[in-house]
């Protein structure tokens, strides 16, 4: 259980709240590069940590971020006029570049210099991979560029994408870090997903419901170990490394690509789901891309047009319970994405943490609290940089292995966790 | 039309919740299995628990605190009625001891977790951390009582 005060410390992220503060010490995910394809492309609407912005890439090709709302009559600049090195906003041309400074003010003569008076808030946004990253911190504290690896290697090696969650994004990272619920709600997903089948290890995660848990901090968040028996006097473990704040990956199977997430604040209610895949030292084949965008693994498939999911609350999650009466799927609802979103919605847009029983198995959702908490107060308290914010930092990697039972994940595994450039990924 | 998906987790809906407890009490048995432990479970003792018990075992004996006073009892007797059994594990514990409770625990079924004080890397702690990880559930290796602390009270103890 967590009492009230901290549950709302730890969920609210808005401007001015501690959550918020330290989300604003990191880069993070924003958009999806597909979504600003080209020069003077439509712009898109952002919200992130309850604010609201608008992107967009101008005639060089640079990419802007700012608030979304003109500076003279609040009019929003999603129906504004991208062209000529700035965005214009249609209701009485004021017009702004990529670092929301005025340049523009039609009715004012430009030697007024009014328009320099004018500015909208802008922060930084930059291309790494697959993504569109920003960083809406203090400027004379902004980190390098972010080093994860699955943004970092060639193109053809990574795949992303992203959905829209209607809950408070704690909600959601806590089911990233719970390795214990792959056995039951994506039991029947691991002998038939493209993206996981055939893997030695899914059978160690099947046979074993009972996994041991162990937890050990490092630098810049978590290593959770989950162990289940293998054959041979020896266990097989699984790793999931959490990063400050909200970066997790998935334990590899087999040959298979690698997966993990970023659960990122819209609002209170609401955030994003980035998911990524990709193969340290090798292309993704077609099939595993096809399958990727046809939403298998943990992507989702899309209503048109949109980042929300088909199967949703409008829908029911279009949950079958003859497949749950069969064992297809354990809950009814079909894919992983959607298996994790219809439950951690289930539990209301922020859930009541006052009313949970945690189990020792727990540890590592108690764990990645506590270090959220103490993180956030003492940037608060003492404006101390939050842990996680360095590139160095993001270069670690998920693990499955088998080790003989003596042995501690963490020195038996130290360099397997570390990321190395066309290393192939340490699986089972 | 509106899903009972819809419904059922808006922000309104979600006052509605049944307002009495979802638990009973859970009786907490938080022990020392070495004299290194003995501190940071005087530091715990200085904090207030619900239920929850606090010892030394060693050499098979057990004893329980209650404030500076400490008093023998069975071990057996002390499992008894048990929920959840927290093992502070430091370099000088006993092996022979974590084998007992660890076994002794899991003839009753009581949810057991090892607290590691230490860092993994020390050598000295190494066999002791091998025989928690075959009887406990679930581990956790840190330098200091914060989280120890933090997972006692997420714990409800």
């Amino acid at each position: 259980m967590l009492r009230t005060e901290v549950n709302e410390l730890l969920t609210q992220t808005g401007p001015g709240t501690p959550m918020g503060d330290l989300f604003r010490r990191y880069w993070l995910p924003a958009l999806l590069a597909e979504e600003l394809p080209e020069d003077d492309c439509p712009p898109v609407r952002v919200k992130l940590l309850s604010e609201r912005m608008i992107a967009f890439r101008d005639s060089n090709g640079r990419y802007g971020l700012m608030d979304e709302f003109c500076a003279h009559r609040g009019v929003s600049l999603w129906f504004g006029r991208n062209e000529e090195g700035g965005l214009r906003c249609p209701y009485h041309g004021w017009k702004y570049d990529v670092d929301g400074n005025c340049i523009d003010v039609p009715s004012e003569p430009a030697e007024s210099g009014f328009c320099e008076k004018i500015k909208l808030q802008a922060y930084p946004l930059i291309k790494v991979g697959d993504i569109l990253w920003t960083y809406m911190g203090p400027k004379d504290l902004q980190p390098a560029p972010p080093e994860y690896e699955f943004a970092v290697v060639p193109a053809e090696q990574t795949y992303t994408s992203k959905r829209f969650q209607e809950s408070n994004w704690l909600q959601a990272m806590e089911g990233g870090i719970d390795s214990s619920h792959v056995s039951f709600l994506h039991s029947g997903n691991l002998n038939t997903d493209p993206l996981f089948k055939g893997a030695k290890g899914n059978q160690y995660n099947l046979a074993d419901k009972m996994p041991f848990f162990e937890v050990a901090k490092h630098n810049s968040g978590l290593w959770v170990g989950a162990r289940r028996n293998a054959e041979n006097e020896q266990y097989y473990w699984r790793i999931t490394p959490w990063i400050m704040p909200c970066f997790t990956m998935v334990p590899p199977r087999g040959d298979h690509p690698v997966h993990g997430h970023f659960w990122i604040p819209i609002d209170d209610e609401n955030c994003w789901a980035w998911s990524f895949d990709y193969h340290p030292n090798r292309a993704l084949s077609a099939a595993e891309r096809e399958a990727m965008e046809a939403g298998k693994g943990i992507h989702c498939e899309y209503v048109p047009g949109t980042y929300i999911p088909k199967a949703n609350k409008t829908n029911d999650y279009l949950i079958d319970r003859q497949a749950q009466k069969e064992g297809r799927t354990y809950s009814g609802v079909e894919g992983i994405a959607i298996q994790d979103s219809s439950l951690q919605e289930s539990m209301g847009p922020i859930i009541d943490r006052t009313r949970e029983n945690l189990v020792s198995t727990d540890n590592g959702i108690i764990m990645a609290r506590q270090m959220l908490r103490k993180a956030a107060i003492a940037l608060r308290d003492k404006d101390q940089q939050p842990p996680g914010v360095q590139p160095e930092d993001h270069k670690v990697r998920s693990v499955s292995v088998v080790l003989p039972r003596d042995q501690a994940f963490e020195t038996a595994c130290a360099e397997d966790l570390k990321a190395r450039r066309g290393v192939p990924h340490t699986s089972v | 039309m509106i899903t009972q998906s819809m419904r059922a987790t808006s922000a309104a809906e979600s006052r509605f919740r049944i307002a009495q407890p979802n638990s009973k009490g859970r009786k907490t048995l938080v022990l020392a299995l070495g004299k290194q432990a003995l501190t940071p479970l005087a530091e715990l003792q200085q904090l207030s628990w619900n239920n929850t018990a606090m010892g030394l075992y060693t050499a098979g004996h057990l004893e329980l605190y209650n404030g500076q006073d400490a008093h023998q009892v069975v071990l057996d007797d002390a499992l008894d009625q048990l929920d959840v059994v927290v093992l502070l594990i430091t370099s000088d514990s006993d092996i022979e001891a974590i084998e007992t409770i660890g076994e002794a625990c899991s003839r009753r079924r009581i949810m057991t977790s090892g607290y590691v004080l230490g860092q993994p890397d020390d050598t000295d702690i190494n066999p002791v951390l091998a025989c928690t990880r075959r009887v406990t559930v679930s581990l956790v290796t840190d330098t200091d009582t914060d989280t120890l602390i933090e997972s006692l009270r997420a714990l409800r103890a």
